[in-house]
């Protein structure tokens, strides 16, 4: 093509490369990590660990203190990927939202999608609903999660189009009135209360291989759903009647994508608590880097996810002297950079948009 | 392509916008839709596009009722230059320009060498080479519209609504859209149906006008019929002078 004009910069490396980048440092976060913590283990030991558990061969470990395979595979591991694939999940869910509802201060946590996923959550515990185990819990955070972002959207719409402002008062109000409901719900919980508390301030001990199949299931499989309607939801970032007038059915991508980012959130907050910023951030630091193209955003929003969620769960684990709580961590991070986006949002040429 | 509303009637929310609308679009034509704002001209073109659904009334797009057609099929047929060109998101010129390309190719293909051509050949065009890889949120509102403009002529659909499209161009760029969509008409056989409120550009241009008022069509022909200053005052409530301009050979209206 004919064009002077020069490159964007965001092009600086092709994306099949920042992915690829993106894959090898989870790879390695995951091995430093599993190294980290209380027992110092060599890397060389964690990743014969690994391959012996990769591969099924256990003549691998031959040599190898027995205590540092169950320590890296029982105990770490689940714990690791658990925070890896929910840090990715929020990450996609965030930008999902970001994309469907054209507005990059949207994220499930802002929305008071979080807020409803706990709620329920909180319901199926104190009701004591765990005849399912995690899925009881599941179900309820999936339809708490559902309820509160449908009454954000009818609180906050108007005239086809849902500003900033409206969308996050309307997220506040309902995350007020849901935070009230599930103080309400500690208060009939007398004895049982602490399970509530902690649960809810987010952590990602003592997990097991089951939250890591349930989180890496449902993330990957949300993400490919949401990447197969990229470009759908590219079209939508020009308003809703210039993607139907492109061939978009806008109704049904909306509904479907809502569908698929808030079952994500749901299985994220109930297996692990209420972690919040992580999808506000994530799709913010790459937007510039790979562009908002929703078909590059979401894959690299995952690994990203996956990359962030768990070097702050390794944080607080293995660096920091005593274990804060993955959600307060988060919120402590993420709540400045939020203040951040939106005083650049005031100050910047749009100033319409809030 | 050929269009047909019969007794159209539609509504913005409870209240009802257009009355008993009549309209024979015929192929290969350019038709101008002219009237005081509130008037009906967008919900016109939404009815046209088939993003609104008419209260009752029937519209038949090549000779088949519009609601046959899925979203992908009408936007192969119909393409749309909105009013509102907000873009949310730092996208750049060219993938805009491609989003056009969005109803003729598969889910997961990627672009092909037909889709790279009409892209160029609508960025020439429209004069946004030069800024192809500039971000969108970057331009001015003129500019802007010249890349949706270009993103609908990418779309390469026989039949082009354009909303208001001038709005924010300079007259240079206005002669040049106009033309554009008139070289469309005129050539490769398209049907085009423009709301302006510029009347002496839709004078120059549209063979056909379409006169819009309270939700009903006051009038609708030929130019050299429809613009003549009884019509112009009903309408607008506007005193005018109608003139001919042997030298381009279309009408031109003096205001008064």
């Amino acid at each position: 093509m004919l064009d002077k004009s020069p490159k964007p910069a965001r092009s600086w490396i092709s994306f099949p490369a920042q992915v690829t980048a993106c894959f090898l440092l989870l790879l390695v976060c995951i091995l430093v990590s599993a190294a980290m913590g209380s027992m110092r283990i060599p890397i060389k030991d964690v990743a014969t660990a690994m391959a012996a558990l990769i591969f099924d061969n256990q003549s691998l470990l031959a040599g190898l203190d027995p205590s540092v395979y169950a320590v890296v595979v029982d105990v770490r591991l689940p714990r690791i990927l658990t925070s890896a694939w929910v840090g990715g999940a929020l990450a996609v869910s965030g930008a999902v939202f970001q994309g469907i509802l054209r507005n990059p201060l949207a994220d499930p946590y802002t929305l008071g999608v979080s807020a409803g996923a706990g709620f329920g959550a909180s319901l199926a515990l104190i009701l004591g609903l765990s005849f399912g185990g995690v899925w009881s819990i599941s179900i309820f955070a999936f339809i708490g999660a559902l309820t509160s972002l449908f009454v954000v959207m009818r609180l906050s719409a108007s005239g086809g189009g849902y500003s900033s402002s409206n969308l996050v008062l309307s997220g506040i109000i309902v995350a007020a009135i849901l935070s009230a409901g599930i103080s309400f719900l500690k208060h009939l919980a007398d004895e049982r209360v602490s399970v509530i508390i902690f649960w809810l301030m987010g952590s990602f001990a003592s997990k097991t291989g089951t939250d890591v199949a349930l989180t890496l299931g449902f993330g990957i499989t949300g993400t490919a759903a949401c990447i197969i309607f990229g470009r759908d939801l590219n079209c939508m970032a020009l308003g809703e009647r210039s993607a139907s007038s492109l061939g978009v059915d806008t109704g049904k991508v909306t509904l479907i994508l809502l569908i698929t980012a808030s079952l994500m959130t749901a299985i994220c907050v109930a297996v692990s608590g209420i972690i919040g910023f992580v999808g506000l951030l994530v799709p913010h630091i790459l937007r510039p880097i790979t562009g908002p193209d929703n078909r590059k955003l979401i894959p690299a929003s995952f690994l990203v996810g996956a990359i962030l969620l768990l070097g702050a769960d390794t944080l607080t684990r293995a660096v920091l002297p005593s274990e804060v709580p993955i959600g307060v961590l988060t919120a402590l991070i993420g709540g400045p950079f939020f203040c951040w986006i939106f005083r650049k949002r005031l100050m910047g040429d749009n100033g319409h948009g809030l | 392509m050929a269009c047909k509303l019969s007794n159209v009637c539609a509504s913005r929310g409870s209240k009802t916008v257009l009355f008993d609308i009549n309209l024979n679009v015929a192929p290969n034509a350019f038709y101008g839709i002219l009237g005081q704002n509130g008037s009906g001209k967008t919900t016109l073109i939404d009815i046209l596009c088939g993003l609104l659904k008419p209260d009752s009334g029937t519209i038949t797009i090549a000779d088949k009722p519009a609601s046959s057609y899925s979203r992908r099929e009408l936007a192969q047929k119909i393409s749309l230059v909105p009013q509102d060109y907000g873009i949310s998101f730092p996208f750049t010129v060219k993938e805009i320009v491609m989003m056009g390309r969005h109803p003729h190719m598969d889910r997961f293909s990627t672009p092909q060498a037909q889709d790279l051509d009409k892209v160029n050949m609508a960025m020439t065009e429209t004069d946004t080479l030069g800024f192809a890889n500039r971000f969108i949120t970057d331009l001015s509102g003129g500019e802007r519209q010249r890349v949706v403009f270009a993103r609908a002529l990418a779309q390469d659909a026989p039949f082009m609504l354009l909303d208001e499209p001038t709005a924010s161009l300079d007259v240079r760029h206005a002669l040049r859209l106009m033309s554009g969509v008139d070289e469309r008409v005129s050539k490769k056989g398209c049907t085009a149906m423009v709301v302006l409120q510029d009347v002496n550009l839709a004078a120059r241009y549209c063979k056909n006008l379409i006169f819009l008022k309270h939700g009903r069509i006051i009038a609708h022909g030929p130019a050299e019929d429809v613009l003549v200053p009884d019509v112009l005052k009903d309408v607008f409530d506007i005193d005018a002078q109608v003139r001919f301009e042997p030298e381009l050979g279309v009408l031109q209206v003096i205001f008064k």
